[in-house]
C-alpha cells in the first residue's frame, strides 16, 4: 500500500496541485485537503506537506496566521508520532511561526524566516540554487535516500527566506544537532555565504532546518518545481543539466526524475520505513 | 535632527485587520478584544533644526510620490510630534471600547523606509533627509481598562509561542506597547 500523504492547503497557498502530483510521482498518494475539514480526516495520512504560495495573504507575516490555525493541533500530534511534515516556502515560513522548527524547546518560536537581504536590498527574488545536503542523510525524513554532501539544483522563489534568530548561538547548536538539513552552495558544493549562492542571507547557509527529531523539516526552496528532469534548465552547471541537456530530443527520458524528486522520494522511503 | 511622522490607513475597510481579529478573539479566545486598527507609519528624520524644515520636504513627497501613501487608496495625515491628535478618519475609538492600546511593529531590516530614503534624496533632490524608517500600526480596541488592557495588549503583542503573542516575531521585528489615548489622540497616560 503506497504512503498516503497530505498536501495542506490554506487559503492563499498555490503550489499544491504541482507538489501533490510530485509526492504522486514519488510513488505516494497524495490528496490535496483544505485546511478546515474535519480534524479527523488529517489523521488519516501518514505524513503533510505544507505547500509553498502566500496562506492569508502573507497578513502579518509569511505564515503567522496559518499557523494559528486549529489543524495544527493535529499536524503537531501526527509529527510526535513520528510522521514526515515537510514545509516547503511558505510552508516553511508556517512551521517556523508555529514553533516546530528549529523545535529545541518544544512549542516555542526560535527563529524567524526574515526578509532576503542577500541582495543588498529587501524584494522579492526568484532563481535557480544550489543545495548540498549538510546533514547525515537518515537524520531527516527528507534526505533518506539521498548521499552525504549530495548537490541538488532546486528553484527558490521567496521574499521572505532568511533564516535567523536572536537567541545567541542558536545556529551552532543546529550545526552540532544535525538539524541544517540542506546548505545553499556553489554549483561545484562548496557552501557560500554571500550572494548569489546564498540568495536571501540565510544564517550558516541554511535552506532547509528540520526538527531535533528530523521528521518535520521547513524547506525553503522548491523541490516539487524540479521534480522532472523536463524542469531542469539546460544552462545549469553540474550533472542535472547535462541530464537535461541529453534529455531533450526524447520525451520518455524528460519525463525521468529530477532533482526535487530526490526529496519526495526520500520521504516516501522514510514513511515506508519509519512511519 | 527633527523628525516627522506620516500615518496612512486604507480608506476602504481593512482584511487584515478582520484577520487579526478573528485570529486574536476567536482562535486565541481573547474576547474582551473588540475590534482592531491597522495603519502604517513613516518616521522621517531630517538634518535640520526647524519642524517646518522638515515637514516641507515631506510634503513634496506626499505630493510627487506614492512612496509613502497612495491616494487613490489611502487616507494619511502629516504630523509633526506625537501630540498632535490623528483626524477622525485615521482612528477614533469605536463604540464599546474601554481601553484601546497601539503596538508599534518595526522590521529590523526595514528595506522599505531605506528605498523612501534613496529615491527622496536621488529624486527629489532632498539632501536633508538622514533616515525613514516605516511601522505597522495595530491599535487592539478592548472592552476592559487598566490594567487589564495593558496586559491584553503586551500579550498579543510578541509572538512568543504558538498561540502566545501574534502580531511582532521577536527574531526579526521589535515591538512597542503604547496607549492609544497618548498616541493616536494627543492625550497622556
Amino acid at each position: 500500500m503506497k504512503p498516503r500523504i497530505c498536501v495542506v492547503q490554506f487559503p492563499g497557498v498555490n503550489c499544491e496541485y504541482e507538489t501533490a502530483r510530485a509526492a504522486r510521482k514519488a510513488g505516494m498518494d497524495a490528496d490535496i485537503l483544505r485546511w478546515n475539514e474535519p480534524l479527523e480526516e488529517f489523521t488519516k495520512f501518514d505524513g503533510f506537506i505544507l505547500p509553498g504560495g502566500f496562506s492569508y495573504q502573507d497578513r502579518v507575516r509569511a505564515g503567522a496566521i496559518a499557523a494559528t490555525d486549529e489543524v495544527f493541533e493535529v499536524i503537531i500530534e501526527q509529527a510526535a508520532k513520528g510522521k514526515p511534515v515537510l514545509g516547503i516556502c511558505n510552508g516553511a515560513q508556517v512551521l517556523v511561526e508555529a514553533g516546530l522548527v528549529p523545535g529545541l524547546e518544544e512549542g516555542k518560536v526560535q527563529m524567524a524566516l526574515a526578509p532576503n537581504t542577500g541582495m543588498g536590498r529587501g524584494g522579492y527574488y526568484c532563481n535557480w540554487v544550489y543545495l548540498r545536503v549538510s546533514c547525515a542523510p537518515a537524520r531527516t525524513a527528507i534526505t533518506w535516500d539521498l548521499e552525504p554532501g549530495e548537490i541538488l539544483p532546486v528553484p527558490i522563489a521567496h521574499g521572505e527566506g532568511r533564516f535567523t534568530s536572536c537567541l545567541d548561538g542558536l545556529f551552532e547548536s543546529l550545526e552540532t544537532g544535525g538539524q541544517i538539513v540542506f546548505k545553499y552552495c556553489d554549483s561545484g558544493g562548496v557552501p557560500a555565504e554571500a550572494f548569489p549562492e546564498n540568495p536571501n542571507g540565510s544564517e550558516h547557509m541554511a535552506a532547509a532546518i528540520s526538527n531535533p527529531a528530523g521528521n518535520v523539516v521547513a524547506m525553503m526552496p522548491h523541490p516539487e518545481r524540479c521534480a522532472w528532469v523536463r524542469q531542469v534548465p539546460g544552462e545549469l552547471a553540474g550533472p542535472w543539466g547535462e541530464k537535461r541537456l541529453a534529455s531533450r530530443l526524447s520525451a520518455r527520458a524528460m519525463d525521468d526524475d529530477g532533482p526535487g524528486a530526490r526529496v519526495f522520494g526520500s520521504m516516501r522511503t522514510y514513511i515506508e520505513e519509519k512511519v | 535632527m527633527t523628525d516627522v511622522e506620516v500615518l496612512v490607513k486604507l480608506v476602504a475597510p481593512d482584511p487584515w485587520s478582520f484577520t487579526v481579529y478573528d485570529a486574536l478573539s476567536r482562535k486565541f479566545g481573547l474576547e474582551e478584544i473588540v475590534g482592531i486598527e491597522r495603519m502604517r507609519t513613516w518616521s522621517l528624520s531630517y538634518d535640520v533644526v526647524a519642524a517646518d524644515d522638515a515637514v516641507g520636504p515631506t510634503e513634496t513627497i506626499l505630493r510627487e510620490t506614492v512612496l509613502l501613501a497612495n491616494p487613490n487608496r489611502d487616507i494619511r495625515q502629516l504630523r509633526a510630534g506625537a501630540s498632535e491628535p490623528v483626524k477622525p478618519g485615521i482612528y477614533e475609538p469605536g463604540d464599546g471600547v474601554v481601553g484601546a492600546y497601539v503596538v508599534k511593529v518595526h522590521n529590523l531590516w526595514d528595506s522599505a523606509g531605506e528605498k523612501v530614503a534613496r529615491i527622496a534624496r536621488s529624486r527629489l533632490g532632498i539632501d536633508a533627509l538622514r533616515s525613514v524608517s516605516s511601522s505597522t500600526l495595530w491599535v487592539i480596541e478592548m472592552s476592559r481598562g487598566e490594567p487589564r488592557s495593558r496586559e491584553l495588549a503586551e500579550r498579543v503583542a510578541v509572538l512568543e509561542a504558538r498561540g502566545a503573542g501574534l502580531l511582532a516575531n521577536p527574531h526579526c521585528q521589535e515591538a512597542e506597547v503604547v496607549s492609544a489615548r497618548e498616541y493616536l489622540l494627543g492625550g497622556s497616560g
